[in-house]
């Protein structure tokens, strides 16, 4: 009862968010705290110690780092997750500094659904495609087995990290090694195979193994059999990205990027 | 051992007649008349006619006077003082070359030609003049066809530079250095089968199929065996008689239209050089056999459609050989040294089509992968780096 309320609560504070920046000429900044807990996952003392967590972080390096759980996604957006969460992050002008750079994590406990969704140029250096998919690792070890704080925890700790890397100039991102090992590879093959075609074109004489040009008539086709003889069958399994048991997506759209999946 | 040589001559002015493929007669460079090829026909026959006249009234009177020099010959030879040139090691034995040599008397300036045995049409090194050897095609040797050149010997040398263009591997003093030491318009000998194959084929095809079920994908292949039987004609495989003429190259610079071929006459051949074959029909028929089959069960295997792969297992081809004609047909043969090294062309001489195996530069074969391969890591690396940003 005391979930429904707080959703019920977030719902209408929401709206009246929508009514004020409909009537607002500027916004003024995040109209949410950085721990909002509608789906009541945490006590008030977890809330409060994230809440003095993420507010560190997110003054230090300029970049919000927002966590909030709803019962469910559909009351926002009725037409995805990511779609739920832009809508919270834009609505509620979440976000840090002119830019309103920000990350934020949304659980929704109806159907676990989680998204992360990045917003501004600050924030997407920080956190590319490559980085979110390493953070989301961190976190859903623990939301998989109903640990609600440790996993916002470590994902606090983990934005802490990724932005003070980004900070000095080395974010993180994929190793290069192999992808260039493989891109240089099929290049050089590539160039031998244009050589091969440009060098076989210097040579123009052949003995002829047809006479084609000398054919009269059509072939007179006498017999024509095609007789199925047998089948075989190969199975691949085919490998698709997973992390803890839950399947998830990158999107992106509206000037953002996100992922999303189950937890 | 002189033998009778034709030199085509202009009735007008006597000057010597050579064929111009563009205008199809044969024209004289002197007077600049031109004449067709049936009008020099029947000049030339009312000639020879005269000629084998008065050859005979002259044989007779050679006789008498040959028998008036014996004596005056043994008269002088008493008066000599018996020191006379040692002649004696010079020898007229020609050995094996003499079954490959003939020796003609140029009709023009009277200059003794010794070619191979097999040429019929040359020109004397001496006054330059064309000259044609009709005695090559008496009897069964005579040609049914001659294909008549069409394009001019300024015309091979245009499609040679044109054939040195767009090839990055040629290295850069070949087109600029070479020297062009020779360019011929040959008649070549060929030829020409006419025959049916007809056989059965088998081949073992598949057809693939993928899709996914779960979290597997699936590759079903279904296996067929296809038997295929059937027969094709062929009409005038060109097969080259001569063995002066690389085989490769004589194959490469096909197809001809025949929709040009005339009846044989030596009035096609003033100004070019003409051989006849010395490669016969049972040796040059294995030649057109081994087309016959290829071609037969090439258009075999396009009616096995509908499959994924396709590939022989089996064949049975049988060859019903037909008539065989005997041809001429132009070729423009060009001769280049570079490097020490001797690289041949030849060009068919009514399509134009030219063929030869060109030097390939080691430095440019280095520079061009290099910056194939440098532009490819340079854009791939970019693009790399743009995504993992």
């Amino acid at each position: 009862m005391k979930k429904r309320i707080c959703c019920l609560l977030l719902v209408f504070l929401f709206c009246l968010v929508l009514c004020v920046s409909a009537a607002a000429t500027e916004q003024t900044g995040a109209q949410l705290s950085y721990v909002t807990d509608s789906a009541g996952l945490l006590s008030e003392n977890e809330n409060i110690l994230l809440e003095k967590m993420a507010e560190s972080v997110s003054k230090k390096y300029g970049v919000g780092v927002y966590i909030v759980t709803v019962e469910d996604y559909r009351d926002f957006h009725s037409e995805g997750v990511y779609k739920a969460t832009y809508t919270i992050y834009h609505e509620c002008t979440m976000g840090e500094g002119p830019n309103r750079d920000g990350i934020m994590l949304l659980l929704s406990m109806d159907d676990r659904d989680w998204e992360m969704f990045c917003y501004g140029s600050r924030c997407e250096y920080a956190f590319n495609s490559y980085g979110q998919e390493k953070l989301e690792k961190v976190f859903l070890d623990n939301f998989g087995e109903n640990d609600w704080y440790g996993g916002f925890e470590d994902y606090v700790k983990e934005c802490n990290v990724y932005l003070e890397k980004a900070s000095i100039g080395k974010p993180v991102r994929a190793s290069l090694f192999y992808p260039l090992l493989i891109v240089i590879g099929l290049s050089l093959l590539a160039a031998a195979a244009i050589v091969a075609v440009v060098w076989e074109k210097m040579n123009s004489v052949a003995e002829k193994a047809t006479a084609n040009a000398y054919i009269s008539g059509a072939l007179r086709l006498t017999e024509q059999t095609d007789h199925f003889t047998h089948k075989t069958t190969s199975s691949r399994k085919i490998e698709r990205s997973s992390s803890s048991g839950s399947s998830s997506q990158s999107e992106s759209g509206g000037g953002g990027s996100g992922r999303s999946g189950k937890f | 051992m002189a033998t009778q040589v034709t030199n085509y001559q202009c009735p007008a002015c006597t000057g010597p007649l050579h064929f111009v493929g563009e205008s199809g007669r044969l024209e004289c460079d002197y007077c600049g008349s031109s004449f067709d090829i049936a009008e020099i026909e029947a000049f030339y026959a009312e000639k020879e006619a005269k000629a084998v006249e008065a050859a005979e009234a002259a044989q007779k009177q050679e006789e008498t006077e040959a028998a008036q020099k014996t004596a005056e010959a043994d008269e002088q030879k008493s008066a000599a003082d018996g020191s006379d040139w040692d002649s004696s090691g010079l020898s007229e034995d020609w050995g094996a070359d003499a079954a490959d040599m003939k020796a003609y008397c140029c009709p023009s300036c009277g200059a003794e030609l010794l070619c191979d045995a097999t040429t019929a049409a040359t020109s004397c090194p001496y006054c330059g003049n064309p000259s044609v050897i009709p005695g090559q095609f008496t009897g069964i040797l005579k040609p049914d066809f001659v294909l008549p050149f069409k394009l001019s010997k300024e015309d091979a040398i245009k499609a040679l530079k044109k054939h040195y263009l767009k090839k990055p591997l040629l290295p850069s003093t070949f087109s600029k250095a070479n020297h062009l030491e020779e360019i011929k318009g040959v008649y070549v000998p060929f030829w020409m089968y006419d025959g049916e194959a007809s056989g059965s084929a088998r081949f073992h095809a598949t057809q693939v199929h993928t899709y996914t079920s779960g979290d597997y994908e699936i590759t079903e292949t279904r296996h067929y065996d296809v038997s295929r039987a059937g027969s094709i004609g062929f009409e005038k495989i060109p097969v080259d008689a001569s063995s002066k003429m690389p085989d490769d190259y004589m194959d490469s610079i096909e197809p001809y239209d025949y929709a040009d071929l005339k009846p044989f006459s030596t009035a096609y051949l003033p100004g070019f050089l003409a051989d006849k074959y010395d490669v016969s029909i049972e040796d040059s028929r294995e030649r057109a056999d081994k087309r016959c089959a290829g071609s037969l069960l090439s258009a075999l295997e396009r009616t096995v459609s509908g499959y994924t792969t396709c590939n022989e297992t089996s064949r049975d081809i049988h060859l019903k050989r037909g008539k065989v004609h005997y041809a001429l047909l132009p070729v423009w043969i060009l001769n280049t040294r570079w490097d020490g090294k001797d690289f041949l062309f030849a060009m068919n001489g009514q399509t134009g089509k030219l063929v030869g195996n060109l030097p390939v530069s080691t430095k440019r074969v280095i520079g061009l992968f290099a910056a194939i391969a440098a532009s490819l890591i340079a854009i791939s690396v970019t693009a790399l780096l743009f995504l993992a940003r």
